[in-house]
């Protein structure tokens, strides 16, 4: 993927740095038999094992720092992954280095190079709250508690986002016309859920004058929950994607065009399929590899997250290359025969249906599916009839039952999958 | 497809499938095979809810909420996606609902947060159990409405005291002496009508039908984990979120408050604020296990299957002449709970430790904590017998046999 030779130089120089400051790489890459001289060509990386989060978990502090680096640096920036999802990871790197990727991704649309001008970028963040749910979304908090030290605003929303009751909605509304920030970055859940509030009570668009833009990350945009979103910001305010990961910082970001592109500048990127190099088209896990990483390299990682690139450079003319995100490991669904089917082909279908703010389709077994579904109003025996018959077809099943629901729950860390499948909708 | 429980009485083949997933059914009561028929008291546990509890013990033991390590977070993962478990089932908000200790306890915190004056009224029912009768007449007014000789509520006189502007209405939905299922939806709407709140018992119903909190206006409604498959320890209290967070908690203590200090206080937000101190944490998370369990079946083959027990319990207590029984003659309208009375026999605790000991069927005998109603039948208790998924109809004719044999020794009637 990030096959360009100055790239494959770049992530041997990374992988030597790994192996020489950072204990465990060290034993990662002695463990398997492998030293920095014996990468020569880009195949060669694939003998270095793939490292997971558990790893970086349970070196941590000691195993994963770089020789030379203390948390006691000022300018380290601390990273918590959903620790709520039972698989949590802290990750530190500098400020800079976030700030770096996070410039190479916003160069990536050219409606978002304005906050590259901006005096500052002022942010404002909905998102399934980043703690437990003790200190977090508590209603009695106050902006001056949700501000984090880089000025982001924090609004305030329940971890279960659909039992968030009207009033905490209506603080998080008012503090963000208080606030007015020229940089919305939200989960397109929480947003559509928020837009969907403010709609009912004849607030059908964002009344902001300044100049901003929306960016939607934490989970998969579906095509419902970008055009409720769309249309509340209305055309002045672009929307775009995120791929962003709080291991990494922003790993890309979908361009003027509509296209998702992946930051091959402070990355080495792969895309694995059943071990080998996915090639264009296939579904494909990628691994990322940092580049220039001075505290804390990451080789190899495993993102469980699952892309197909495209076959054609985007015609926004990026270097980045173009791919599709399809959605987790654990949201992916196995439908009859076997095939594995993603949280994007699922929203292919589903699409945008007047009658359906957010749903969820959950595998209950091997052949066993229901989707619950939320909205203002409910669909006519016609309308439900022609979606499960669509969905019946994707998933070569008949059993498929369509649920509309008054609630749908959340994960425990806070995000809402569009997808379940078998192993979490057991959990 | 839900597996499909077979209730036609003849092939139960799928049905007895279902029997293998309760392990003490295995249990031999000194040589005999357990029957139980008490599961109106406490449901038997599938294997699956028994693994999830000791799985808390053996891999995740630790208190939550508030921990750092990775056991805690585990365990309150598990608790708090119970919470949203619970909710799904009743198609209601996971912020609606409060995990207390029983049935009995989230009366008493609905009765005791609505912070009603004596002077108000509130509608109660005489076969309702004294946890829905003794809170309200500690806390307000109590008048009871009345019950037919056949176990129905009379709606007349419901809708007559109901012009009387009560504040608020205790409805059992199933009554655990007569099994009789009230009217949910038209009394829940005659009682909104009136302007009154709804309290809803449903500690005997939902283990055998779905209630759609998104369907029925319902205001509160109470159940226990343990007479739905779940472990003991565990009650639910479901109140609409607009009434919850204007209640006064009974409890205060540590896990609900927000913030402390040497003056005042700050509670949690709801369901929180009404869940103080440690939870019974593996038992909540075994009854999100139950609701799976039962989640796995299709709701509409267990409600069959509660009537098939139902009509068999009936035929069998109408073919004898020396048992009167209390509630409805129509199979439709009760659930799989008979008290029966044996003619001339005042004392049955003796007939149903016989049952036990010499058949291994258990079943219960006294008032049942309906003290009220049973008194009206009865000079004395009676002998309770309740079905639930695992039992088939042939152990109601192997109830039904023993007692004929058991009182035929009496010689009081002729058997």
């Amino acid at each position: 993927m990030s096959d360009a030779p100055t790239a494959f130089a770049e992530a041997v120089h990374e992988v030597a740095y790994a192996y020489f400051a950072v204990p465990f790489f060290r034993r990662h890459m002695d463990d398997a038999g492998c030293a920095p001289t014996d990468l020569r060509r880009p195949s060669d990386l694939e003998r270095i094992p793939p490292t997971v989060k558990a790893q970086y978990r349970s070196n941590f502090p000691h195993g994963v720092l770089a020789a030379g680096h203390g948390l006691d640096d000022p300018m380290l920036r601390r990273l918590q992954s959903s620790g709520t999802e039972g698989d949590r990871l802290l990750s530190v790197t500098y400020v800079f280095t976030l700030a770096e990727r996070m410039a190479t991704s916003l160069q990536m649309n050219p409606r978002y190079r304005f906050l590259s001008e901006a005096s500052a970028i002022k942010t404002c963040r909905f998102a399934a709250p980043n703690c437990s749910d003790v200190e977090c979304a508590n209603p009695n908090s106050t902006m001056q508690d949700r501000t984090l030290p880089d000025g982001t605003l924090v609004l305030p929303v329940y971890h279960d986002l659909l039992t968030t009751p009207d009033a905490m909605l209506e603080q998080a509304a008012a503090e963000m016309s208080e606030y007015d920030p020229n940089l919305f970055y939200v989960d397109p859940v929480h947003m559509t859920w928020l837009a969907a509030h403010l709609a009912r009570r004849g607030v059908q668009r964002w009344p902001g004058k300044r100049q901003a833009a929306v960016i939607l990350s934490y989970t998969m945009p579906t095509h419902g929950t970008r055009r409720r979103i769309e249309t509340f910001f209305g055309p002045g305010v672009p929307v775009a994607g995120a791929l962003a990961m709080s291991e990494f910082g922003y790993l890309g970001m979908e361009c003027q065009e509509g296209t998702l592109h992946l930051n091959t500048t402070d990355f080495y990127l792969e895309f694995v399929r059943d071990g080998q190099p996915g090639g264009p088209g296939e579904l494909a896990e990628l691994y990322v590899t940092t580049l220039r990483e001075r505290v804390s390299p990451k080789i190899r990682y495993r993102t469980g997250d699952f892309y197909r690139r495209h076959h054609t450079p985007c015609r926004c003319g990026s270097a980045h290359p173009a791919v599709t995100y399809e959605g987790r490991r654990k949201n992916l669904l196995t439908a009859g025969g076997g095939r594995r089917v993603t949280p994007r082909e699922v929203d292919d279908v589903i699409g945008v249906r007047s009658w359906i703010d957010l749903y969820q389709l959950s595998q209950l077994g091997a052949d066993r599916f229901v989707l619950r579904f939320v909205g203002e109003r409910s669909p006519d025996a016609r309308e439900e009839e022609s979606l499960r018959g669509q969905l019946a077809d994707l998933l070569a099943s008949s059993n498929v039952r369509c649920v509309h629901a008054s609630y749908i729950a959340s994960e425990r860390g806070g995000k809402f999958s569009a997808c379940k499948g078998p192993d979490e909708a057991a959990t | 497809m839900k597996p499909q429980l077979e209730v036609d009485g003849r092939a139960m083949g799928a049905f007895a499938r279902l029997r293998e997933e309760f392990p003490i059914l295995q249990r031999r009561v000194d040589g005999r095979p357990l029957v139980y028929l008490d599961s109106a008291a406490t449901s038997l546990k599938p294997r699956s809810v028994i693994d999830a509890v000791v799985a808390y013990y053996t891999e995740s033991t630790a208190n939550i909420h508030r921990g750092q390590h990775v056991l805690s977070e585990e365990a309150s993962n598990q608790y708090e996606s119970a919470r949203t478990t619970v909710a799904q089932y009743l198609n209601c908000s996971s912020g609606e609902i409060c995990f207390l200790r029983n049935t009995t306890e989230a009366l008493n915190v609905i009765a005791h947060g609505l912070a009603f004056s004596a002077d108000d009224t509130v509608l109660g029912f005489l076969d309702s159990h004294h946890s829905q009768i003794l809170p309200w007449r500690r806390k307000a007014k109590l008048a009871l409405v009345r019950v037919g000789a056949d176990g129905r509520v009379d709606m007349d006189h419901y809708a007559e005291l109901l012009r009387t502007r009560p504040r608020a209405v205790a409805i059992t939905h199933c009554s655990n002496v007569t099994g009789a299922y009230v009217p949910l939806a038209q009394m829940v709407s005659m009682a909104k009508e009136s302007g009154a709140l709804t309290i809803v018992d449903a500690a005997q119903s939902l283990p055998h039908r779905i209630i759609d909190l998104a369907t029925i206006p319902i205001d509160f409604l109470a159940f226990s984990s343990h007479k739905m498959l779940g472990p003991s320890g565990v009650g639910c209290l479901f109140g609409r979120g607009a009434l919850l967070d204007r209640m006064e908690p009974v409890n205060w203590g540590g896990g609900m408050v927000d913030w402390v200090d040497a003056q005042s206080c700050r509670p949690r937000k709801i369901p929180h604020r009404f869940e103080a101190g440690t939870p019974a944490i593996e038992s909540t998370i075994g009854f999100a296990h139950a609701l799976k369990f039962l989640d796995h079946h299709d709701p509409e083959a267990i409600a069959r299957h509660d009537h098939l027990l139902s009509t068999e319990l009936l035929r069998h207590a109408c073919e004898r002449s020396y048992l009167r029984f209390l509630g409805p003659t129509d199979a439709r309208e009760r659930a799989a709970i008979l008290s029966l009375r044996v003619q001339g026999v005042d004392d049955l605790s003796m007939i149903a430790r016989a049952l036990s000991d010499s058949y291994g069927i258990m079943c219960r005998s006294g008032h049942l904590c309906a003290q009220p109603l049973v008194d009206s039948f009865s000079s004395s208790e009676v002998l309770r017998v309740s079905g639930y998924i695992y039992n088939t109809t042939e152990d109601i004719s192997f109830f039904f046999r023993a007692l004929d044999e058991i009182v035929s020794h009496l010689h009081v009637v002729d058997a």
